[in-house]
């Protein structure tokens, strides 16, 4: 026992001689404003309220699930990711394939498709709603692709660019066509970025609310009521334990999302290069 | 390859073009309506259409929205204060653990990433009423730090600085770590120029979403005199609808100004990326 608790011990000095020290204070910041906050958030899911903090485990949540508000705004934001989330990694990959046309003096255009990446929303939503002039969901979707395709773009564009130029040549040789040379070399070279672009976006697409705040208030259609309506509602309430319980639910979900595509992500790098 | 680029790429250029038009749209139109009369916008919004060019020019909404009111002025200054500050202070963090998590081999380097990514995620509302709590107790509500000092760890930074430090020869940075016993002097010396271009972009992203930053405002401070302008903005539409397009340039002239200065050192990145492999071997 003592021994496994000294080889611990000496593993942690070396890592920490090595460098590892570095990691701290990022690591004990990071423990303070994000994993602390989380785990209280998680207490105050499963207690029954700010003055009686008896535990009652489920009941929040079987609540808040029976809510018909909740399965409306779940159901609109899931809908919302996937439809857009492909359209917008879709549109992405073009974006960054267009970029490699090599034409000179054009590369600093790629600054309009950047630009709106770093825009303040609330600066550009108002406008952004009279210039596409219509007022449904087709609005949210053009704006949620302009928001964000352009953070997309870059990270593709550096992954296409990585691609070791022999592996083209050696196509070339082998008289590959296009079609399917973008398919057994480009797509595949690149999947570790598009699967990180395809995590970003839905991390973006679950976020989408300034823009709806601005066009519509706190409560807008049913349809284009989210997630983000529903808990902010729930906050300006100060109905902590319905917030709490929904952005617990939230958070699993999105933990699910991300462990699935973590874990392919790992499993196909491994498979590239062993 | 040359030669069957070379029938399309007048079509290319087009759609190029057409995108490149469609993209700056908005942001053309709400520079050029920021010149028109505060009173002609008022009208513009009463009859739901805003035209792409202003029927006058003049400079009365800069005026009303600079020098009448000066509020938005400090606004302006306190915002690019805190943004400054959060996004040097979040590179350095960033740069630092991101090191550790790239390139010092140790067994919960990958479960720290991932909870990492975890929080990168998660939406701003798990964690808005604790984040309250945790503030009151360390005594940080309701002054400048409470803005800053969260934003600082955002794990954002980190995660994209992995990514790009795990591009960096290893065996240059176990040589150097054999030489000194200095982490470091190795990073600054060895890593930190070769991924300037990685630090750039968070940069300019850190910047911006401090930039932006509106919800930690509303609820981790009450001061009026610690107003950020995004909170600002939700106002603007609703009482001073007149200046809005002033206030929109004048809230996007930083974040394109830091764009602008750091474009030759996110190019430089690229072109030494182009240098290695070849450009043309990747397109269509």
């Amino acid at each position: 026992m003592l021994r496994k608790e000294i080889t611990i011990m000496s593993r942690g000095i070396r890592f920490m001689k090595k460098g590892g020290w570095l990691l701290m204070p990022g690591f004990i910041g990071f423990l303070i404003f994000y994993v602390i906050p989380f785990v209280f958030s998680f207490y105050y899911s499963v207690i029954k309220g700010p003055m009686d903090h008896s535990f009652i485990f489920l009941d929040n949540f079987i609540e808040t699930v029976k809510n018909k508000y909740f399965r409306i705004a779940f159901l609109n934001t899931l809908k919302f990711s996937l439809v857009s989330v492909p359209a917008t990694v879709v549109f992405s990959y073009m974006l960054a394939m267009l970029q490699l046309n090599p034409k000179k003096g054009l590369g600093f255009l790629r600054f309009a498709f950047v630009l709106p990446v770093l825009l303040p929303v609330a600066s550009v939503a108002v406008i952004f709603k009279s210039a596409i002039g219509t007022d449904d969901m087709l609005l949210l979707y053009l704006f949620f692709i302009w928001k964000n395709c352009g953070l997309n773009m870059m990270i593709i564009l550096r992954a296409l660019l990585m691609i070791p130029g022999e592996l083209y040549e050696a196509s070339s040789i082998d008289g590959i066509g296009r079609i399917k040379r973008f398919f057994y070399i480009t797509l595949p070279m690149t999947i570790p970025s598009v699967l990180f672009v395809i995590i970003w976006t839905i991390a973006s697409s679950f976020k989408v609310f300034k823009e709806l705040y601005l066009w519509y208030g706190a409560y807008p259609d049913e349809s284009q009521y989210m997630l983000q309506h529903y808990m902010n509602n729930h906050y300006t309430k100060l109905n902590y334990q319905t917030l709490s319980t929904s952005a617990i639910l939230f958070f699993s979900f999105i933990y699910l999302i991300v462990l699935i595509f973590y874990s392919s992500e790992r499993s196909y790098s491994k498979n590239l290069w062993d | 390859m040359g030669l069957k680029q070379s029938k399309k790429p007048i079509i290319i250029l087009i759609i190029y073009i057409a995108l490149v038009a469609v993209f700056l749209w908005p942001v053309l139109q709400t520079v050029f309506l920021s010149f028109e009369k505060p009173s002609e916008i008022c009208e513009y919004f009463r009859g739901n259409t805003l035209p792409l060019f202003p029927k006058s020019i003049s400079l009365e909404q800069y005026y009303d929205l600079l020098i009448h009111n000066s509020f938005y002025l400090n606004m302006f200054w306190l915002t690019l204060f805190i943004s400054i500050v959060t996004a040097c202070l979040n590179v350095l963090i960033s740069l630092m653990s991101a090191y550790v998590l790239a390139k010092i081999p140790f067994r919960y380097a990958t479960i720290i990433l991932f909870i990492y990514i975890l929080a990168m995620m998660m939406p701003f509302q798990v964690t808005l009423l604790p984040n309250y709590i945790i503030s009151k107790w360390t005594g940080l509500y309701d002054t400048v730090f409470v803005l800053i000092i969260p934003g600082i760890f955002n794990p954002f930074g980190t995660f994209l600085l992995v990514q790009v430090i795990k591009t960096v020869d290893s065996e240059t940075l176990e040589a150097a770590a054999m030489e000194t016993n200095k982490p470091l002097l190795v990073l600054f010396k060895l890593v930190v120029p070769q991924i300037r271009a990685g630090i750039a972009t968070l940069f300019i992203i850190v910047f911006a979403d401090t930039w932006n930053m509106v919800e930690p405002v509303m609820v981790l401070t009450k001061n009026p005199s610690l107003r950020t302008l995004g909170t600002a903005f939700n106002d603007i539409y609703t009482y001073n609808i007149s200046i809005a397009f002033s206030g929109c340039v004048i809230y996007m002239l930083p974040v394109v100004f830091l764009y602008l200065l750091f474009e030759q050192e996110i190019k430089g990145g690229f072109s030494t990326i182009l240098l290695n492999t070849n450009i043309k071997k990747a397109s269509w």
